[in-house]
């Protein structure tokens, strides 16, 4: 059976995991474990130390592999090992964290082969909590960048959101 | 009873044809049986003057004919003393008919003489309303008369009174056949009644049996009584208990007067209430004498009740209620009919007034009409008759419901609407303005299509068709009634509101704000109001984004702009004041998507590129924009290359290039034909078609999976 990756990075507590989880038709298999360090963001209480994994079957030969990268920096050599063939990518970005637009930055250059080779989509998490703060900033990153990538404001635990998020892909493969 | 004259000076024809009308059908009410001529002729009773007349006036400025009891008739304020007769002529009420015939009749009675016996009520009718009346002294109630030795001065006073006198008129009987006036026998006190007039003393209390000296109290005792019964002894004059000042004399006040003083009590008989007085009084009770109604008021207060006689309505209003049952007598069919009864007399007219005039109580006699007729039935035993016997013609609009018609010159005719629009003409005493023209053949199909109109009432309109029926798409138009109730609403709420406006469009509305600094609502049928908030590029609504734009699917409809000089105030009409900001460009995009361009052409020659990708995420929109927006932001397309990549048209095309301009997003570049046909839509790659067959793939299974 010939196997299709799709990888969901971003920032952590942006909603990779949720995801992951709404896409796989199996349940996703979690490698979270209890934050450890004094920084509590929000209500998280986990994080994951290895990768999140789920899995959607297309037809009796192909099957879709989400994988779903750990937030922490630490674990980036996985992401680059994970992003190899990987059909897109999928960025989320929490806009209430300090500097959103550095962790756009940081994933851009983290995924450039796989994003120039195929396409991602930016997704940016938690804009109600930040109603005031537009997403003009990641509009001109990607602009510096050269990027057209689409931007869109969701809510990670929306189905209809994640559909979009995989419409947009189709609709920037070249 | 006591037959009595009554001679009428100085009365119009009309008047008088009404005062005799409406004696005949108070005629239970009364005391004694009266009859009436016009002029003075001898063993004369009573003599009413018209005061509104000449030749009344002077006749009332003379000296009385000796022993002949004297009262006034006018329709304006006048000093007449006791008796007067208040005009329009009425039936009851203080100033009415029945209550100076009976007063004057009290007078013409010798004293110490019992009441006469009343005659029995009709099985079926109520109680006999109205009061015997108790033996008094006969005090005069009229103006001082002159000497015996005097000539008297309104003998002759009236040059048409002789001229009168030899009409072929004769009194109208108020039972069976008229007896001449030589049969009557005179009254053995008219000689020893005294002339001199003596004040009336306001607030005495006459018990049944003692001497009322005062018109108030004889007034009173004549009044009807709603309980059928002797008023007690100790009970006070009705109208009497009213009067505060010493000088007014009881029966020339008028209801009105009466009925600012005091609120009548239930039981107690309500001369010359108003409709209105009743209704607001309280609920009428079947044996209540309630005269003079209204024919509207009555019908609103009660539905027909058969054991009741039913003086309230005229037989056009009975008719059009309830069909005659058998038990119901006389005074359902009105006047007319009743006047049917008897053989018509040359020159008589039936009773020219309307409702109003029949608008009394009277007990049936059981000699009056068959109970067991109908209304129709009484008019089948009259058929027309050519000449001033225009009863049962008069009868015959009666019985129909249809519209009453203009006063004809006809006087029969005059009668024939029984509606309050006549009435009042015919109490005013309008005089019909010709004579009686010869009835035709005419007349008689006027009658059976009318009598045919009470078998086959019209049929009632059909209702508006309403427009869901009718299968045209509905036109969606604001509901300025409502808009204009909110704006008043809104004035007495918010200080700071500004002048309505209207806009063709949402869009329209929206490009007009942004030279605006005023915080702004707009609101349109259908759509949850909406804050605009220019200076900060924000809005504000419990709407979301998707409700417009479902609304704005609907058609595209004029709004309503309402300008506010306070954003507080501004959002607390839109009722969202705790809702969260959003971007104004999001509900422009809304609007320019559902909005087709002015100028769709403008897209036409031209070559599309998107800067960014609009943020689908929060903006509404359709599958093909996400495509669009694909190959726009990679490169450049004419417009008519994307309506033909999504296969939508180019209106919709240029709507979606338009609400990316309205964005900020969307380059364009001058093309020329040739450039346009080169652009190929999208470059795709073989590993990219692999690709997008993976990701079709993808989405459909989660679309499967997730449904």
């Amino acid at each position: 059976m010939k196997d299709i990756k799709l990888i969901v990075t971003g920032t952590m507590g942006a909603g990779k995991t949720t995801v992951v989880s709404t896409i796989s038709d199996i349940p996703p298999i979690r490698t979270d474990v209890p934050i450890s360090s004094d920084k509590v963001r929000g209500e998280k209480t986990t994080t994951t130390v290895a990768l999140d994994y789920g899995s959607l079957t297309l037809d009796g030969e192909r099957r879709l592999l989400i994988f779903g990268t750990p937030g922490q920096r630490r674990y980036d050599f996985m992401c680059r090992i994970l992003a190899r063939g990987a059909l897109g990518v999928v960025i989320l970005i929490d806009h209430t964290c300090e500097d959103p637009v550095d962790d756009l930055r940081y994933y851009l250059d983290l995924f450039r082969d796989t994003i120039e080779d195929s396409t991602a989509v930016v997704g940016v998490t938690h804009t109600d909590e930040k109603p005031d703060a537009p997403l003009q900033p990641y509009y001109d990153l990607l602009a510096e960048r050269r990027l057209p990538l689409p931007v869109f404001s969701i809510d990670a635990r929306r189905h209809d959101h994640i559909i979009m998020l995989l419409e947009a892909l189709l609709a920037t493969t070249r | 009873m006591d037959r009595l004259l009554c001679c009428l000076l100085g009365f119009p024809e009309k008047d008088a044809q009404v005062l005799r009308s409406l004696t005949r059908l108070f005629r239970p009410s009364l005391t004694a049986e009266w009859a009436f001529e016009v002029g003075v002729t001898e063993g004369c009773d009573l003599l009413i003057c018209d005061l509104d007349d000449p030749a009344g006036r002077g006749a009332w400025d003379g000296a009385a004919p000796p022993g002949t009891l004297r009262a006034a008739a006018s329709a304006g304020e006048v000093e007449a003393g006791a008796l007067l007769l208040r005009k329009p002529l009425r039936g009851h009420g203080a100033s009415g008919i029945v209550q100076v015939l009976n007063a004057a009749a009290a007078v013409k009675r010798p004293e110490g003489s019992p009441s006469p016996p009343r005659p029995a009520p009709a099985v079926g009718t109520p109680p006999d309303r109205a009061a015997a009346p108790a033996p008094h002294e006969p005090t005069p109630l009229f103006r001082p008369a002159p000497a015996p030795h005097e000539p008297d001065p309104s003998h002759g006073t009236a040059p048409d009174l002789s001229e009168r006198a030899s009409e072929p008129l004769r009194p109208i009987p108020l039972h069976g056949a008229a007896p001449p006036l030589s049969e009557r026998r005179p009254e053995p006190d008219e000689a020893d009644r005294p002339g001199d007039a003596e004040p009336v003393p306001p607030g005495r209390a006459p018990a049944p049996q003692e001497p009322a000296p005062n018109a108030s109290s004889l007034l009173s005792e004549h009044a009807p009584d709603p309980r059928g019964a002797e008023p007690p002894s100790d009970a006070e004059p009705v109208l009497s208990e009213r009067v505060p000042e010493p000088h007014e004399a009881g029966p020339s006040r008028d209801a009105a007067t009466l009925l600012s003083e005091r609120v009548p009590e239930a039981h107690e008989a309500g001369p010359s209430r108003g409709a209105a007085t009743l209704l607001s009084e309280h609920a009428p009770d079947p044996h209540e004498a309630g005269p003079s109604r209204g024919t509207a008021t009555l019908l609103s207060e009660r539905a027909a009740d058969p054991h009741e006689a039913e003086p309230f309505r005229d037989a056009a209003t009975h008719l059009s209620e309830h069909a005659p049952a058998p038990h119901e007598t006389g005074p359902t069919q009105g006047a007319p009919l009743l006047l049917s009864e008897r053989p018509p007399e040359p020159r008589e007219t039936g009773p020219t007034q309307g409702a109003e005039a029949l608008l009394s109580e009277r007990t049936p006699e059981p000699h009056e009409t068959d109970p067991d007729q109908g209304a129709k039935s009484l008019l089948s035993e009259h058929p027309p008759e050519p000449r001033g016997t225009d009863a049962p013609q008069s009868a015959a609009p009666l019985l129909s419901e249809r519209a009453p018609e203009p006063p004809a010159t006809d006087p029969a005719r005059s009668t024939a609407p029984a509606s309050s629009e006549t009435a009042p003409a015919a109490l005013d005493g309008a005089a019909p303005a010709t004579a009686e023209k010869p009835r035709t053949a005419a007349d008689a199909d006027e009658i059976d299509a009318m009598l045919a109109a009470v078998d086959t009432p019209p049929e009632p309109p059909e209702p508006p068709r309403p427009a869901w029926a009718s299968g045209a798409p509905p036109q969606a138009e604001p509901a300025q009634d409502e808009a204009d109730i909110k704006d008043i609403l809104r004035r007495m709420r918010f200080a700071t509101i500004g002048v309505a406006s209207e806009a063709r469009t949402l869009l329209a509305a929206l490009r007009g704000l942004r030279a605006s600094s005023e915080p702004t609502v707009v609101e349109a049928v259908g759509l949850k109001p909406i804050c605009v908030l220019p200076q900060v590029r924000a809005w504000v609504s419990t709407a979301q984004a998707a409700e417009i734009y479902r609304w704005l699917g609907d058609g595209n409809r004029p709004v309503r702009v309402l300008p506010f000089g306070s954003a507080e105030e501004a959002r607390d009409a839109a009722m969202s004041k705790d809702e969260p900001v959003r971007p104004l460009e999001h509900l422009v995009w809304t609007a320019s998507l559902r909005t087709p361009p002015e100028r769709p052409d403008a897209y036409d020659n031209a070559l599309f590129k998107l800067k960014r990708w609009p943020d689908l995420g929060s903006l509404p929109h359709e599958p093909h924009h996400m495509e669009w927006c694909g190959i726009l932001t990679r490169q450049q397309a004419p417009m008519q290359a994307l309506a033909g990549a999504a296969g939508v048209t180019a209106s919709e095309t240029a709507a979606f290039l338009e609400a990316c301009g309205e964005l900020g997003i969307l380059e364009r570049a001058e093309a020329s034909a040739a450039e346009m046909a080169a652009v190929e839509l999208p470059v795709i790659s073989k590993k990219g078609r692999e690709r997008i067959s993976l990701f079709k793939n993808i989405l459909g299974r989660l679309r499967i999976f997730r449904a």
